[in-house]
């Protein structure tokens, strides 16, 4: 009976616990001396999407009313990571996904590091997979520079 | 150039095959590679062969020079349907067009398209030209039939055709085309088409309670409680019919509406 006196009544705070997201700092080349290239996508930072930027990856899951929109985004990032692993130090800039419907567009800018046989095989290779692991029909569309295209120095 | 990639591969292997020969031919390929790079070899084939070939052999590989794009080569009245027959993403090296997008830097001008990204990112329609729509209009055109001729006003549409059957169809963009929605079936009919007289339009009207709307005299009937939509559809001509029927019979034991 005295401990229940001690406690107040009904007021109870509660601590949510993250790890430290560090949002100021996703996704920036800071500004160095000058001798770094960068790329248009990584010269502009994640609040000039949708103003200087276009979105990286589309999908109808978004809009007001329909659903799925976690699972395309953790398709997304297991797409990212499966082109950087398979065309390792080919890829000139970030991949762009879409979806039409079932399919899944993956559109790539590769640099002309690797012979154009194996180029041809790696693609026939990854949609094989890919087609596989998610049961849609997947393509990937390529092009290919010569070397990375500067935005400018930083 | 698909089918020149096909042969250096065939080739290179007949020439592991083939005796202690083969490799006094590569050291000779090699020497002639090094003067014949410098140059641009229109040649394309023979200097695939052997970078190929090379490759095998772990031998120093050159840089193969790339062709030119195919916009070079594109004619002002060339036919565009053969060129972006789908939709695709955009391609800097078949559209022949100097399109520059983004934020320009300072004192600068948007980047150019080749490998522009932002290009790529945003859907495009070089696809859906009107010659290209007429192209499938054309094909589309010997799977249709006439209009009925004798309908032509809404009027004779509603009284010859009084229920409005209406469902909806989903497109999305994801691993599933389903989409549990679509089974909804509303279903729209006038109370003055049916054949009914004071007591069963009154009886009508008590049975149906919010789905009748006085304002425009239509019933609506919204079925969602089974799982396809063929369902959806049958059970709400099932309720159309047994309201009908039911506000047709006169039941003796109720006293007052």
């Amino acid at each position: 009976i005295v401990s229940s006196q001690l406690f107040p009544a009904a007021c109870f705070r509660n601590i949510h616990c993250t790890a430290a997201c560090l949002k100021n700092r996703a996704a920036r080349i800071r500004v160095g001396k000058g001798d770094k290239s960068v790329t248009y996508e990584q010269a502009y930072h994640p609040h000039h999407i949708g103003h200087r930027k276009g979105w990286l990856s589309q999908h109808t899951s978004n809009l007001q009313g329909e659903d799925g929109a976690a699972e395309r985004v953790v398709e997304d990032v297991f797409i990212r990571r499966f082109m950087y692993g398979t065309f390792h130090g080919c890829l000139a800039d970030e991949v762009v996904i879409k979806r039409r419907g079932n399919l899944l567009v993956i559109c790539a800018v590769m640099i002309q590091k690797l012979l154009p046989s194996k180029f041809y095989f790696l693609i026939g290779y990854t949609e094989e997979l890919l087609s596989h692991f998610y049961k849609c029909p997947v393509k990937i569309e390529m092009q290919t520079v010569e070397e990375k295209v500067v935005y400018k120095y930083l | 150039m698909a089918a020149y990639i096909t042969h250096p591969a065939l080739s290179s292997l007949s020439k592991i095959n083939c005796n202690i020969n083969a490799i006094y031919c590569f050291i000779s390929f090699s020497r002639r590679i090094s003067i014949s790079s410098n140059v641009l070899s229109t040649s394309a084939v023979t200097t695939e062969s052997e970078a190929a070939g090379r490759g095998v052999r772990g031998q120093r590989r050159s840089k193969r020079q790339a062709g030119e794009p195919r916009t070079e080569r594109m004619t002002v009245d060339q036919d565009w349907t053969a060129v972006y027959p789908t939709a695709a993403s955009f391609k800097p090296s078949t559209v022949p067009l100097p399109v520059r997008m983004g934020y320009p830097v300072k004192r600068g001008v948007p980047p150019a398209k080749k490998g522009n990204l932002e290009l790529m990112k945003i859907p495009n329609f070089l696809h859906l030209t009107p010659v290209a729509i007429k192209k499938h209009c054309e094909a589309l055109k010997q799977f249709c039939t006439e209009w009925p001729s004798a309908l032509d006003s809404d009027e004779k549409c509603m009284k010859h055709f009084p229920i409005q059957v209406q469902s909806k169809e989903f497109v999305s963009a994801g691993l599933s085309l389903q989409n549990p929605d679509a089974r909804i079936v509303t279903l729209k009919v006038k109370l003055s088409s049916l054949n009914l007289d004071d007591h069963a339009r009154k009886k009508m009207i008590k049975l149906c309670e919010e789905r009748y709307c006085k304002d425009t005299d239509t019933l609506t009937i919204t079925t969602d409680s089974c799982p396809l939509r063929q369902q959806n559809y049958d059970y709400a001509m099932y309720l159309l019919t047994v309201l009908y029927h039911e506000s047709w019979y006169i039941d003796w034991i109720v006293i007052s509406f």
